[in-house]
């Protein structure tokens, strides 16, 4: 293989390279043999690909098994010219941002009313876990379901309340919001679930010492609550952020990207063009212009919201 | 002393708190009452209360699709997925944690850059990959894809576990005469239970339920796994949303069962990635 | 990291549980798992749309006998229709390819012949007889036969007689009368039809025959694009405006609609009226016995009355070009001589047959359904040869067979159009005038 580099060999031949001088030569015997699966799938199959997707985006190749052309710059040049590309990016950042601000207020108000005390607590929150473990095709197909133009029971009601007929997944604006909807009911759990255990480690006596300073409860949550909310906040908007970006499944089953485009996203457009239309070459491209942008974004957030470790 | 919530905070409480019930879980009720509806209710009818009752929907799931062939599938690629990302995952993470070494930073920063990757970024040389090693369109192959997503997320929630674990507890042990592997045998592993059920339900659901790498690897009709399969019948003839709603219902039974059961390994699981850092 | 020893004990019971099941599951499963390519025996795969679980349960038992006679096993594969263009082509792009498919686009065929991905079946055809055959539909592409075509499916309307005779309608003879037959049906909970838009080869069947009564033609003998002609624009307009005019007729959903999405909605009484070909009627058999009695048969209209078009459709049998193609071929040639009929007998109305000979056939002729729909069988065969109506379908436009008008169903040319029409309320100029771009950057590609 063309990537493997003799590294991996002098590290196995000199551990001292890698262990310091106070480790026991025996212990070689214990670290190297537990580090040793690991290390070979995550550089096989995780690293070795991820150098083979950028290069392949400097190729072009008609099929996985003809040879591949060398092009520079072509295909990155061509996709910039292309129109569905920045299509693709917007609906990225739309379907992203809206999501993920979605998600934390959502998630942060669940959060809040579950952390309160009533019957029941431990049952209502593995219940609100619901949307999260369920798999992504079985969410999308059940809403489609439910928002059947025909017979779904949601576009009925909405219909009963005479909002008229809705074409949920049929025009470019209600698709993207139908997927935002869809994509909040799913992962607002995990948000939920992050600052419910965050919210418990609030000690109580600091909340009835503010009660009796005579505070609101808006001012409670604005100065003890969300400072203290606010370094998992900064995590979760980032891991949501990567996630949600980089999300295909969900969209695919619901629109395919359509109608006309409209939720076409990065990853979609990475998936048309590497497997429906063998733009091998132009769909790493898109792959990897996508994951300069997510790590772009991500440095300058962690350069903003710095995490301390 | 706290105060006693007054009967208004009470109701409102309540009311929004069956909200959020009824909000998270109404399409899982209703995808169940779809399932068992006959055929001429399903599609003239939207009535919240269950019934006519019938099981038409799940025999022709069963009869009609290779479903039980798909469940197969999926139960094999995900205990093998979940066993390989044990059995690495641990391994290093005990590593990292309890030998100091150069690149033990890199480690764990990498592993947040992999979390970054878009899955379809990976896909594309992966396939490249397989077509060389002949893997497309098979079990195996799906399952090395699986664990690049798993194996990551196992290494970041047992680092976190096993540091947390203190050295005297090891220690102890081999003061004891225990050799160092004796320890982490005997000591540590079934004191890293909590965590080690917890990576394994978080393998297994995302094996379960991943639903890119199997469109894009596998094609054969027998080597589909459960996502697959469903998803195959949308629009395939004969098969309606009935059959649809009792095929994603038999999906989602072993996760429902698993969230009874296990719920605060989910919660442990999701927290320790936001809380830890 | 306090750990009381009864808790350590009872998850330990509980992880040596689990983890011994996962075991035992992983040892059987091992054994079970299909996960090698074994190569010292032949075996083909085949590739179907044809997803009647009937037809599947037919070609099964039929490749199981296959494999008791020749030693050949044969691995079957079925996709929903139109799917059969996507995953031959990722077969053969990721190098397994399927070695026996059926289509349901001679233009699609057309693609495949011209990217030397099938082998030519003139050897076959000629074989059975080429005179056997009716007429459109062996398509010869530089004087080859690409498929063996197992049937017709001419795409006409279906409608229900029991409400056109309570609201005292008649059967459409021109554009005006169609809309005023889909609005008065569009009440009650009903819609008057349901058309997909999507972006999916049954447009092309489907939604365009109102165009082929009108004589709408794509190219004339030279080629040359001649969709938004002076000639042609103003028919195709006045179409534009009149399946908008439609739309507000459907039901929500149509973007989502598939082929036998079409039967469903007829089939569960949303629509009063659409099209389709005789799955329509099996499926009534199948899932509304009730309806049987109150379905009749009509074509499609031309905006003045004075003419009347059928879709022109069909299925066929191919031959990959792989090291087994001589093995595929004598598969095939298996399946449409001796086992024809027992294909024929799931879907004998949906299967119309292609060749004359069978028609006569007393096998055919003593199957239950052929006898009970004899009429509506005799009013199908007639459109092989009637000379008063338009047969026509995009795949088969220009002056001669040839791969690109294929092309132009493949890029989804007219669903384009159709969504611009009605998802983006674009004027019908603009969305003439993006579609014949379209076909002529699609005729340049070549």
């Amino acid at each position: 293989m063309i990537f493997f580099s003799g590294g991996t060999k002098k590290i196995i031949r000199y551990p001292h390279f890698i262990f310091e001088k106070e480790m026991k030569s025996k212990d070689k015997y214990i670290v190297i043999p537990f580090l040793t699966p690991g290390v070979l799938i995550t550089f096989f199959f995780i690293v070795v690909p991820l150098f083979m997707a950028i290069r392949l985006g400097f190729y072009h190749m008609e099929s996985y098994i003809s040879p591949p052309k060398f092009v520079g710059f072509a295909n990155y040049i061509q996709i910039f010219h292309e129109s569905s590309f920045w299509n693709a990016l917007k609906n990225g950042f739309v379907y992203g941002f809206i999501s993920i601000a979605l998600q934390v207020s959502i998630g942060i108000g669940i959060a809040l009313i579950l952390n309160e005390t009533f019957k029941g607590k431990s049952f209502i929150r593995g219940l609100t876990l619901l949307p999260y473990i369920l798999p992504t095709v079985v969410v999308a197909l059940t809403w489609q379901w439910m928002l059947d133009g025909s017979i779904g029971v949601i576009t009925n009601a909405v219909e009963k309340l005479s909002f008229g007929k809705v074409n949920w997944l049929e025009t470019p604006t209600l698709a993207m919001f139908t997927v935002i909807v869809v994509s909040v009911w799913t992962w607002t759990p995990f948000v939920t679930t992050c600052f419910l255990a965050a919210l418990q480690t609030i000690s109580l006596d600091l909340i009835d010492a503010a009660k009796v300073d005579g505070t609101t409860a808006w001012q409670r949550f604005f100065y003890i609550t969300l400072p203290i909310l606010k370094p998992i906040l900064v995590i979760i908007i980032l891991l949501r952020g990567i996630w949600m970006f980089n999300k295909f499944d969900i969209i695919w089953i619901m629109t395919k990207g359509g109608p006309l485009g409209a939720t076409e996203h990065l990853p979609i457009l990475t998936y048309q063009k590497a497997f429906q239309t063998y733009d091998i070459g132009g769909g790493t491209a898109v792959a990897t212009i996508s994951f300069v942008i997510l790590f772009i974004i991500v440095f300058i957030y962690l350069k903003i919201f710095p995490i301390e470790e | 002393m706290p105060k006693k919530d007054t009967p208004v905070k009470k109701v409102v409480i309540y009311s929004l708190v069956i909200l959020i019930a009824i909000y998270s879980f109404f399409p899982i009720y209703w995808m169940f009452i779809s399932s068992c509806r006959t055929y001429r209710t399903l599609f003239s009818s939207t009535s919240l209360i269950p019934g006519p009752f019938s099981l038409r929907s799940y025999e022709n799931l069963l009869s009609m699709t290779k479903y039980l062939i798909n469940f197969k599938n999926s139960l094999w690629v995900a205990f093998v997925t979940t066993g390989i990302t044990l059995i690495c995952s641990i391994l290093m993470s005990y590593v990292v944690t309890r030998y100091r070494m150069r690149g033990k930073q890199f480690i764990l920063h990498s592993m947040l850059f992999i979390y970054m990757f878009p899955p379809l970024l990976l896909a594309v040389p992966l396939y490249f990959i397989f077509t060389k090693l002949r893997l497309t369109d098979t079990l195996w192959g799906l399952i090395i894809s699986h664990t690049t997503i798993t194996l990551p997320l196992g290494v970041w929630l047992l680092w976190g576990f096993f540091k947390a674990m203190p050295f005297e507890l090891e220690e102890a042990a081999m003061v004891d005469g225990a050799s160092r592997i004796k320890a982490f045998f005997w000591v540590v592993l079934p004191l890293s239970l909590p965590g080690i059920l917890t990576v394994s339900i978080f393998s297994f659901l995302l094996s379960w339920t991943d639903y890119t790498f199997g469109l894009i690897i596998l094609s054969s009709d027998i080597q589909k796994t459960l996502p697959i399969g469903l998803a195959t019948m949308v629009g395939a003839g004969d098969l309606n949303w009935g059959e649809i709603m009792a095929g994603a219902f038999l999906i989602s039974v072993p996760l429902l069962i698993m969230l009874v059961f296990l719920s605060k390994y989910f919660v442990k699981g999701l927290t320790a990635g936001a809380i830890k850092g | 990291m306090k750990k009381r020893s009864f808790e350590k004990k009872s998850k330990g019971m509980t992880r040596r549980k689990f983890l011994k099941m996962a075991g035992t599951a992983g040892a059987t499963m091992m054994v079970s798992a299909p996960f090698v390519h074994t190569q010292e025996k032949i075996t083909l795969r085949v590739i179907n749309q044809e997803p009647d679980p009937g037809t599947t349960k037919t070609l099964e038992s039929n490749f199981a006998e296959w494999e008791t006679k020749t030693g050949v096993k044969v691995l079957l594969d079925t996709v929903p229709g139109g799917e059969v263009f996507p995953k031959l082509t990722a077969s053969i792009k990721a190098g397994n390819p399927y070695h026996l498919g059926n289509e349901l686009f001679i233009g699609n065929i057309n693609i495949m012949a011209a990217n030397k991905w099938i082998v030519p079946l003139t050897d076959v055809i000629k074989k059975i007889g080429v005179d056997d055959f009716g007429p459109n539909i062996l398509f010869p592409m530089k004087g080859e036969y690409w498929w063996y075509p197992y049937d017709y499916n001419f795409a006409h309307w279906f409608y229900r007689t029991d409400i056109f005779q309570k609201k005292g309608l008649k059967e459409p003879r021109t554009w005006a009368d169609f809309l005023n037959c889909a609005k008065a049906c569009t009440a009650d909970n009903m819609f008057g039809l349901g058309l997909g838009i999507g972006s999916g080869q049954w447009v092309d069947w489907l939604n365009v025959g109102f165009m082929w009564a009108d004589g709408v033609k794509l190219f004339d003998d030279k080629w040359n694009v001649i969709f938004d002609s002076p000639r042609m624009k103003p028919k195709v307009i006045k179409y534009l405006n009149f399946f908008k005019e439609l739309y507000q007729y459907m039901p929500p959903g149509m973007t989502s609609l598939v082929w036998a999405d079409h039967v469903k909605l007829f089939v569960s009484e949303r629509v009063a009226m659409n099209p389709y070909s005789g799955r329509m009627i099996e499926h009534v058999e199948a899932y509304a016995p009730h309806l049987a009695d109150k379905v009749g048969v009509f074509l499609y209209p031309s905006s003045d009355g004075s003419r009347f078009a059928v879709g022109h459709g069909y299925d066929g049998w191919f031959v990959v070009k792989t090291k087994y193609s001589e093995e595929a071929k004598k598969l095939l040639y298996w399946l449409v001589t001796e086992k024809l009929i027992d294909f024929y007998a799931n879907l004998p109305i949906h299967y119309q047959p292609t060749r004359l000979s069978i028609y006569d056939d007393p096998r055919w002729k003593s199957l239950p359904k052929v006898k009970k729909y004899q009429n509506i069988l005799e009013t199908m065969k007639g459109f092989l040869t009637r000379k008063d109506i338009v047969l026509d379908c995009v795949d088969i436009q220009g002056p001669e067979i040839d791969p690109r008008p294929g092309k132009i169903t493949r890029k989804f040319i007219m669903p384009t159009m159709l969504q611009n029409l009605v998802l983006k309320n674009l004027p019908p100029e603009e969305c003439l005038k993006i579609a014949a771009d379209q076909i002529r950057e699609v005729m340049k590609e070549g």
